[in-house]
């Protein structure tokens, strides 16, 4: 059994002091650097928190016990969006959850919301294409079913063949840092491999266990902010003289070079962290970062086709607010269904937005960490929060980011933010549990904890799209293979998540 | 010991010592890479204002403590002699560790030096009260039911009044204040925390769902010190089956807790007949042996119209309940774990991060545990024995002559201050009112530094404020550093927020008049050449009760011209900028 003593607040002497013991000893992660940078040069990680029921959204079962919504009828697809159907290999399976319009409490009884989830009533669906005002030409934003055959699915498992990892600190820890006991975050492991090629640090937004950072990675330990809501309005560093500063620092480096090497290392970490809380602030400050509250002519960057990217347009293509959107989209029958029919700062468009804007400033990583899919009771209808209310969310926000990164000039390249970056979503473990009935949900019509995942990838990078990937078996692979073969895909070898063990999914992304 | 030492200090490294530095054969000595004294400033001269001639001291040490019969033959063995640290630095490790406030000058001088560290945690430990604790209550039993707060999250999420309900907070923190004040052992203590409210409705009891595997875990995670593998969670998680989450509304909750502003209670109850009729075999589980709970009858409701709090039970069911805890306790795994977490709280180093072979000393931990079982599992007296070691009372810093790479255990800890504090003890330099949180409950201020009356409970702690400071900059920034309890903007103590976090705490509380009034002494008149080193000395003075060090002051005087330009000092403004580089810099935020 292994011991798991890390809490927060024994951070400090935890990870940012360990750092030194095992980059000065024994353990010395060897790290190289591929000939050329690979075609991955910017990463978005998305914690789906508190455990996704994949088999009813992205690896949707045709069995109703393990997937009561069951698989997308494409027939009651428009034509122009059925193009998943003509993908060739081994193609995901969208679940119906996607389409079809959330439900509420508030007019439907659990049975007549369950009598729905085999509609074949196209009135019972939203395949709804918005229109983005705000956007040069007005263009309309694709649906999911719609890029459907740009994603492809991992089909994955914390331990394949071994026990089943369950609990959600565990289960964090793992995806975060690659085991239960892991000590680096993969933003952190990510950020080294693409950092001195971007001109941001890689930036967490309240997913700091993807931060975390010992050894020799304690130095590529991304800048964490606490909400997309929580930058900066001011930059501190400005009240304080250059000559204090240095005599700061200076104090900083007395100190370190009178401590042994374990300690030393955290006060250099330390320091390490002002330094670049004070380089970096001047970025954070800025009102382009502000989607939330800065004006909506707020522009930083352009589109490939010149134009200046506003806040506006941001805020329109995630749909951070109800105003933003036109009134078919999805997300107000979403929203609607939880009764919130007027939501502002959306918090899953809030991130895909401020994303958007991390990569145009040079962020190699953006992790992020939404929605509360710890189902366990509620999750067809419920007052609050549903399954498909939060679903549809993520899926809305993936159209977003899909929209709009093969828009956005990629201000280091001539290509545009799609071109190089790879975004990818995973949770603790999976849903199912054994307390479901033979009608999909357990007796508080929810799911319990399982270990079956199913993690959406997509963009440019990608080699493979529209498929579902497992190993030559057939079977879920081990996790780290995902991250194993982006660490490929970025030109970087590392073993800290030991590829001999692990290896890349194979051809998963382009060179 | 059969020799005194040199006395070392943290800021001091001293001459060379060729008796242990040059030794051979000691593995750990390998990579030979000796401290470079030439990089110091030359010593100036003791006119300047130095600090005291280094006294001498006795090594660490006593053959009277478990772990220094395991740890000083280890460090001979590696040619090491173990030297306490200074007075004046384990005067600070310990106040801050069990105070959590730097001490007062008058503390250094009246209650460390000359002290053994023993007499020193005696003290701290004993103290009765202090600036940074409200109410009048013994500090040392303050910051470790704060301590122990984190370890049951009884607060994360802003204005979630359900998570835990202020009532259950109480009284599960009821019992930590009695671990700390010695009336309660811990293998008690941790038999009624598993069937505290508090503890059950944040891991597990929510108000829509239940979820016993999850409460399991956390009860392995928090007193077994691991994670439970999945099948155990599941299978330990029958014997919470008895519990049950009921709303009892605000009327009904306020009748009883007149305190409650906003109160909605779902309280935790358990369940008349529970484990009984077709249930009697649910109520099981082998995971730590086997065990099944008995029929449960819930005794007459004290309060009518509220269902039976598992806090208030007696008799039979409460003696069944608590059949839960027992279990747990029997086993060693239980005292390792609670020994580990003392290591790891003091030390710093023990057992955590990246796995190295020194990382921990099993022996030592095994000594403890049998030290503590022996003992009657009083945790004051574990954590004496801790405090006192050679472990946590030699030299942090290192020696001329010692390598980077010497074990974990072959120096004293070095750590960094937490947010409270960290914030305390910058109020207590700078002679003001910062105000302070109350670990139990987020109410108060939110994210936006907006306080909010209804998520105030009137027992809440008040803390004093010096009248031209907002109580909100207290509060957002512990909570940017990780410190007081709260959701929406919760950080971590180290990392980039934090380091800016500081950075806009300090502009504000450095620039105030009241501030500059107490850390800038009258200097005018004085040419920089005189008035840098008194200030800095000044400074010093407040925060360590000590003057400046040589290096420190040779980097300080290195900065001068920059500072006071023309050969003229604006000393206020110069004070200002001092007072943020040093509470900036690991100077004082590590310790």
């Amino acid at each position: 059994m292994q011991k798991h003593l890390l809490n927060r607040r024994h951070f400090l002497a935890g990870t940012s002091a360990a750092a030194a013991g095992a980059g000065l000893t024994l353990w010395l992660p060897r790290w190289a650097r591929g000939a050329g940078s690979g075609s991955i040069r910017h990463v978005i990680l998305v914690f789906l928190n508190g455990g996704v029921r994949w088999m009813t959204s992205f690896g949707a079962s045709d069995n109703i016990k393990l997937n009561p919504w069951g698989r997308l009828p494409f027939d009651l697809a428009p034509p122009d969006q059925r193009d998943h159907l003509m993908t060739a290999g081994t193609p995901w399976s969208v679940s119906r959850m996607f389409h079809l319009r959330p439900m509420s409490p508030r007019d439907h009884t659990f049975a007549q919301a369950y009598a729905k989830l085999t509609s074949t009533d196209p009135a019972h669906y939203n395949f709804h294409q918005s229109t983005l005002q705000r956007w040069p030409g007005s263009p309309k934003l694709p649906t999911l079913c719609q890029i459907a055959n740009q994603i492809s699915v991992v089909s994955c498992d914390a331990y394949p063949g071994g026990p089943a990892l369950v609990d959600h600190g565990a289960g964090m820890q793992n995806l975060f840092t690659g085991s239960t006991t892991g000590t680096v975050g993969m933003a952190t492991l990510f950020n080294k491999a693409l950092k001195g090629r971007t001109r941001l640090p890689a930036i967490a937004v309240n997913s700091p266990g993807f931060a975390l950072g010992a050894g020799s990675y304690a130095q590529s330990r991304p800048l964490v902010l606490q909400s997309p809501l929580s930058l900066p309005t001011t930059d501190p560093g400005k009240g304080m003289s250059e000559w204090a500063r240095k005599f700061e620092a200076q104090l900083d480096a007395h100190v370190a070079q009178s401590r042994p090497g374990f300690a030393r290392q955290a006060i250099e970490n330390f320091a390490l962290d002002k330094q670049l809380g004070d380089e970096n602030v001047r970025t954070l400050v800025e009102s382009s970062l502000k989607i939330a509250t800065a004006p909506f002519e707020t522009a930083f960057g352009n589109l490939t086709t010149g134009e200046p990217l506003t806040n506006g347009m941001l805020r329109e293509v995630f749909g951070v607010s109800a105003t933003d959107i036109d009134s078919g989209d999805i997300l107000h029958d979403a929203y609607r269904a939880v009764n919130q029919p007027s939501w502002v700062n959306n918090p899953f468009g809030l991130s895909g937005a401020l994303a958007v804007r991390f990569l145009q400033y040079g962020s190699p990583v953006v992790a992020f960490t939404l929605g509360s899919f710890d189902t366990h009771s509620g999750e067809l209808i419920d007052q609050s929060r549903t399954l498909p209310n939060q679903m549809i969310q993520f899926a809305r926000m993936l159209t977003g980011l899909e929209f709009a990164l093969k828009r956005i000039a990629d201000p280091d390249t001539s290509g545009t933010l799609w071109d190089s970056t790879v975004i990818v979503a995973g949770s603790e473990f999976g849903r199912q549990g054994n307390g479901i009935q033979p009608n999909g949900f357990n007796t508080g019509m929810g799911s319990d904890h399982s270990r079956e995942q199913f993690f959406p990838v997509m963009g440019g990078p990608l080699k493979q799209t529209g498929q579902l990937l497992t190993d030559s078996g057939g079977r879920a692979y081990h996790m780290n293979s995902l991250w194993t073969a982006m660490l490929e895909g970025t030109g970087t070898v590392s073993d800290y998540l030991r590829p001999e063990k692990f290896a890349p999914i194979p051809d998963l992304f382009k060179r | 010991m059969d020799r005194p030492l040199p006395r070392t200090t943290s800021e001091h490294p001293t001459e060379p010592r060729p008796e242990y530095s040059k030794k051979k054969g000691a593995a750990w000595l390998l990579p030979v890479l000796l401290l470079s004294c030439t990089s110091e400033p030359s010593q100036p001269p003791a006119s300047t204002g130095d600090p005291k001639p280094p006294q001498m001291q006795p090594a660490a040490g006593t053959p009277e403590n478990v772990i220094d019969r395991l740890v000083v033959p280890l460090l001979r063995t590696g040619g090491r002699e173990p030297t306490q640290e200074s007075p004046e630095v384990l005067c600070r490790r310990l106040s801050i560790d069990l105070n959590g406030i730097a001490p007062s000058a008058a503390e250094v001088t009246q209650r460390c030096i000359g002290r053994t560290p023993a007499q020193m945690v005696h003290y701290f430990m004993n103290k009765p009260q202090a600036v940074n604790v409200p109410g009048g209550e013994a500090p040392y039993v303050y910051v470790g039911r704060r301590f122990w707060s984190e370890i049951f999250a009884y607060r994360v999420i802003e204005y979630d009044l359900n998570t835990t309900f202020y009532a259950d907070v109480l009284e599960l923190d009821g019992l930590v204040k009695k671990l700390y004040e010695g009336t309660l052992s811990y293998d008690r203590f941790a038999t009624e925390a598993l069937i505290a409210p508090a503890f059950l409705r944040r891991f597990g009891f929510q108000i829509s769902s239940i979820d016993t595997s999850q409460t399991a875990a956390a009860a392995v995670r928090i007193f077994l010190g691991r994670e439970a593998l999945p099948s155990d969670a599941v299978d330990l998680g029958s014997l919470w089956r008895p519990f049950a989450v009921q709303n009892v509304g605000p009327t009904q909750a306020r009748a009883k807790y007149p305190e409650c502003i906003y109160c909605t209670h779902y309280a935790i109850t358990v369940r008349n007949g529970a484990c009984a009729g077709n249930e009697a075999l649910l109520c099981q589980s082998t995971a730590l042996g086997p065990i099944r709970l008995g029929p449960l009858t819930a005794p007459t409701v004290p309060t009518p119209g509220l269902p039976a709090r598992p806090g208030e039970l007696t008799g039979a069911t409460a003696t069944e309940l608590r059949r839960i805890g027992e279990l747990f306790v029997k086993r060693r795994e239980f005292a390792e774990a609670i020994v580990d977490r003392v290591l790891v709280r003091y030390l710093g180093w023990w057992a955590s991060g990246v796995y190295r072979p020194d990382y921990e000393l099993p022996a030592v931990r095994d000594a403890l545990v049998d030290h503590f079982i022996k003992g009657g599992y009083k945790l004051r007296e574990l954590e004496r024995e801790v405090l006192t070691s050679v472990l946590y009372t030699q030299a942090a810093a290192l020696r001329a002559g010692d390598i980077a790479e010497a074990p974990l255990w072959a120096h004293g800890p070095t750590k960094q201050l937490l947010a409270e504090p960290y914030l305390d003890t910058l109020a207590a330099a700078a002679g003001v009112d910062l105000g302070g949180c109350d670990f139990r409950f987020a109410a108060g201020y939110n994210a936006q530094g907006v306080f909010d009356q209804r998520t105030r409970p009137s027992v809440s702690y008040t803390f004093p404020v010096t009248p031209g400071f907002d109580a909100g900059t207290y509060v957002s920034t512990a909570r940017k550093l990780g410190g007081c309890a709260g959701g929406a903007e919760k950080g971590e103590p180290a990392g980039l927020v934090a380091a800016q976090a500081k950075r806009e705490a300090l502009l504000r509380i450095c620039n105030s008049p009241q501030v500059q009034a107490t850390l800038v002494p009258k200097l005018e008149g004085l040419a920089p050449a005189q008035g840098l080193p008194k200030l800095l000395d000044h400074q010093l003075q407040l925060i360590f009760g000590r003057p400046a060090t040589s290096p420190e002051k040779a980097l300080w005087l290195m900065s001068e011209p920059e500072a006071c330009a023309g050969g003229r000092c604006d000393y206020k403004q110069v004070g200002s900028q001092l007072c943020m580089a040093l509470f900036g810099s690991s100077t004082v935020n590590f310790y």
